[in-house]
């Protein structure tokens, strides 16, 4: 199955990552971030067993990630067979539901479990797919926790044609990068 | 003060300091989804005129004790003689104690120096004028020199809204499982509470608590008073104080609904289907309430941008709300009959 790797540039809308040097951002609404040193350099490639990410280009306001709010993600229109994402919560662990669209009609749901950031373990037994070694808070580097970025893999039953993607309505989910899978 | 472990397991979403402790202790001799059964509604009032929105209004001893067998006691204390002649005196009969601390003196806390906080950790031992504590929330495990830590918890009276230290013992070795009739009292009175307004105009009465709370709503008609409570929020000068509040207390509205899930799944009373229907709509309610408390918070910062998403939301939780009164008088009427 040949890979999509999803722009997701227009839809990004939070600053998550950031230097010792310049902390401006934050993650969480106090100003945590991940650590950028420790993380993929923006727009490389991730690979993660068999699957691949780009991981984000950090855009002219500073974001880096995709805070949920419903986005309507458009991608070209493709039976695809998985859905792969990126992605971490903060205060909280949390489950979403993400719609495909065909033609602005949904044709199927999934859920998107994702655990909090901080968390040692993906509380939903997701897979640790990123993991720092600190979390930068605004005025020191906390260095007790780790900061973790979990993969969501979907695998379809079968090919589904669509041509939108719809997030989930939470914005304490983020997504860092969509991967789509299929025979186009 | 050293610390010699950090990072231990992650902690169960759904706990705060206090529950996770709590659990903590109990789990080497029960199953602790059997020690959180209540899943109610209140609003309460200061004499500020602030309000506070609250699922129980059990204290956490009586809530545990309730249909465990569980011995919960709580004690209270002013001076530092007393304090100390009580920590020693369960720390020799082998007995960790549950203590009420303020965060600003704790160095292993964020808020260090910077916040005073109220905060639950417990004290296990004592070795050459130190004692050895656990922080389930903070994840620390560490020592700290004895009159330093009797400082932590006294300064609760003048830094904070108590007016003495407190502490809880546990005792958990005379476990009983609820029977099945217990069980169906626990939901029974869950569904009392979220449809009655017996508890309208009553005092709290809590140990911890000291200054005056009115009950002013119960059941749904809380959200009454949270949307009222909302739509003058951004007139308030005291809209912070009001954001935080709303933030901390929907949180603890998601724990017991979360808690109050696992219960009911820890007992086996028959319908099955309905009970699974249910423990799936509490759970969803339970993470709605962590986002609502979670967008509470993030208005005192973004402001417009939560704020307006907050009545929509508070509005939807009111729905969920019928939904769950009804799905669970549902499954109580499957499983009494």
């Amino acid at each position: 199955m040949k890979p999509f790797h999803v722009d997701l540039t227009p839809f990004l809308n939070n600053a998550g990552t950031c230097t010792a040097a310049d902390r401006t951002g934050g993650f969480t609404p106090v100003g945590s971030c991940y650590p950028a040193e420790h993380l993929p350099a923006y727009g490389s490639a991730v690979v993660f067993e068999d699957k691949s990410f780009v991981f984000p280009v950090k855009t002219a306001e500073g974001y880096d990630n995709m805070e949920l709010e419903a986005q309507e993600i458009g991608v070209p229109r493709a039976a695809y067979h998985q859905i792969d994402l990126l992605g971490a919560c903060f205060n909280g662990s949390y489950f979403e539901t993400f719609e495909l669209l065909l033609d602005g009609q949904v044709v199927h749901r999934f859920q998107v479990k994702l655990s909090n950031f901080g968390n040692n373990e993906g509380w939903f037994g997701e897979p640790t797919v990123i993991r720092c070694p600190l979390i930068r808070a605004k005025n020191m580097d906390l260095t007790n926790v780790t900061a973790s970025i979990y993969g969501h893999f979907e695998t379809l039953a079968e090919p589904i044609l669509f041509d939108t993607i719809r997030a989930g309505d939470n914005p304490f989910m983020h997504i860092f990068a969509i991967t789509l899978r299929g025979d186009f | 003060m050293t610390q010699s472990q950090a990072q231990a397991q992650d902690l169960h979403p759904y706990h705060d300091c206090l529950t996770g402790l709590v659990n903590q202790i109990v789990a080497p001799h029960a199953p602790t989804e059997l020690l959180w059964s209540e899943c109610k509604l209140y609003a309460f009032k200061n004499p500020k005129d602030l309000v506070f929105y609250q699922p129980k209004i059990l204290s956490m001893s009586d809530e545990i004790s309730r249909f465990s067998g569980i011995k919960a006691s709580h004690s209270e204390f002013s001076t530092e003689p007393e304090l100390k002649a009580y920590l020693h005196a369960h720390l020799d009969a082998g007995r960790s104690i549950i203590c009420l601390v303020d965060t600003f003196n704790l160095p292993f806390c964020r808020t260090f120096q910077t916040q005073h906080a109220a905060h639950w950790l417990s004290v296990t031992g004592y070795r050459e004028g130190h004692y050895q504590l656990f922080d389930h929330y903070y994840q620390f495990q560490g020592e700290m020199e004895e009159g330093q830590f009797h400082e932590c918890m006294l300064v609760v009276t003048t830094n904070m809204e108590f007016e003495k230290a407190h502490c809880y013992t546990i005792d958990a070795q005379g476990f009983s499982r609820p029977s099945v009739d217990q069980y169906k009292q626990a939901i029974a009175d869950n569904l009392t509470a979220l449809t009655g307004d017996s508890a309208v105009g009553q005092p709290i009465d809590d140990p911890i608590i000291t200054e005056e709370l009115i009950i002013v709503a119960q059941g749904l008609s809380v959200f009454d008073v949270a949307l009222e409570k909302l739509a003058a929020v951004e007139e308030s000068a005291e809209h912070q104080v009001i954001l935080n509040i709303m933030s901390n207390n929907f949180k603890g509205m998601a724990s017991s609904r979360f808690l109050f899930s696992e219960f009911l799944e820890a007992v086996d009373a028959g319908a099955l289907e309905q009970r699974t229907e249910l423990s799936a709509h509490l759970k969803q309610l339970a993470q709605d309430y962590l986002i609502y408390s979670n967008l509470c918070l993030k208005a005192m910062f973004d402001r417009v941008k939560s704020l307006k998403s907050l009545r929509p939301r508070l509005e939807r939780l009111k729905e969920q709300e019928v939904t769950l009164i009804l799905l669970l008088d549902e499954y109580h009427r499957a499983i009494t009959a």
